[in-house]
């Protein structure tokens, strides 16, 4: 890619499409993995798990889902849960959309949406800004579809292995996630990002402790403003009175 | 048989609505705020912590599948990966394999791995 972008939106699809293909989808891969092994031990066909991956697209919400549909729940407590878990897509995709560029039609950007996920998110928040805006939709539809299509297949896959992984291979996936995730997010340009990476990542599991089920949407609300407040004000110190 | 299918449809479709609404909501919200604005600013801030808070969870909450290997081999592995990503220019893949690496000799020096 140069500074000028691919060149068409075909040729920018492709290139998030060649983007994803490697490190990322091995990443994106062994979370569904698991999560289609765990699929093998509750009592439902094979088709349910990807039927879930594709529409849901999202990790915590799935296993949730198992959980309370597994236990019989009434539906409002199944929206209620798996809505409270995904609150976080609302500011990953308020973030996301406007860097997706133009033109972009209604349809192709709730697709986007549909599609995010976290590495995807990750990889258009560092890399959309750099294109031109009518290959930037094309790029991101190009990694979320793919890490969305790796993600049904390999929980078909995890589904049809034979028993849940080896504990080191499963360990093994789970540390490359996070060593992937930790250094998209640690690498910022921008001290607010910076800020909101690390109180997150100190506050956020100490949360945990005081509400499990709230722990998120609080550590992302307190410590994104925290991280935001103190950017602020570092700039106005900096700016001399005039 | 077809009683539990239909079931299962109905529930997944009101997950699906769930987690979509969310989705669909930020891209109506990010339509009314200027993207170069401090609102965007902080609602970039807020997704980042969050998506912080969840990946510092999964490595050092007890819950998860990591919560068995000792805290040493998990440090270890951010270590290793932090170092070689800095100093072998900032390539993800290098730190990934390096601290890959290094969480599997630790593990395999403490005996958690049958060679």
């Amino acid at each position: 890619m140069t500074d000028q972008g691919y060149g068409s939106r075909a040729r920018a699809m492709w290139g998030g499409i060649m983007a994803t293909i490697g490190g990322p989808a091995i990443i994106a891969a062994g979370s569904w993995v698991s999560f289609g092994a765990l699929m093998r031990q509750v009592d439902l066909p094979l088709w349910a798990g990807p039927a879930l991956t594709a529409t849901i697209w999202a990790l915590p919400a799935q296993l949730l889902f198992l959980d309370l549909y597994g236990a019989g729940a009434p539906l409002v407590a199944l929206w209620l849960t798996v809505s409270l878990s995904s609150a976080r897509f609302l500011p990953m995709t308020t973030a996301i959309t406007p860097l997706l560029g133009r033109p972009r039609s209604l349809l192709a950007t709730l697709l986007a949406a549909q599609l995010t996920a976290v590495v995807a998110w990750s990889i258009g928040m560092r890399r959309c800004n750099a294109l031109p805006p009518d290959e930037r939709l094309p790029f991101y539809l190009g990694v979320g579809g793919t890490t969305w299509m790796v993600g049904i297949v390999s929980t078909v896959a995890g589904f049809l292995l034979a028993g849940p992984l080896p504990p080191i291979v499963s360990k093994a996936l789970l540390v490359a996630t996070f060593i992937y995730l930790a250094i998209l997010f640690a690498d910022q340009r921008q001290r607010a990002l910076m800020l909101a990476v690390a109180f997150g990542t100190v506050g956020g599991p100490a949360l945990t402790r005081v509400s499990p089920e709230w722990s998120l949407l609080i550590a992302g609300f307190a410590f994104g403003t925290a991280a935001f407040a103190l950017d602020h004000w570092l700039r106005q110190r900096r700016v001399p009175k005039a | 048989m077809i009683e539990s299918t239909l079931s299962f449809i109905v529930a997944l479709g009101v997950a699906f609505s769930a987690s979509a609404v969310w989705r669909f909501m930020g891209v109506l919200l990010s339509a009314r705020i200027d993207p170069n604005g401090p609102l965007m600013r902080w609602f970039v801030c807020v997704a980042y912590a969050m998506l912080a808070a969840l990946v510092a969870g999964y490595f050092v909450l007890p819950g998860g599948a990591l919560g068995t290997t000792p805290i040493a081999s998990r440090l270890a592995a951010l270590a290793a990966a932090a170092v070689a990503y800095v100093l072998l220019g900032r390539r993800i893949a290098i730190g990934v394999t390096v601290g890959l690496v290094a969480f599997l000799a630790v593990e395999a020096l403490g005996g958690r791995i049958a060679l």
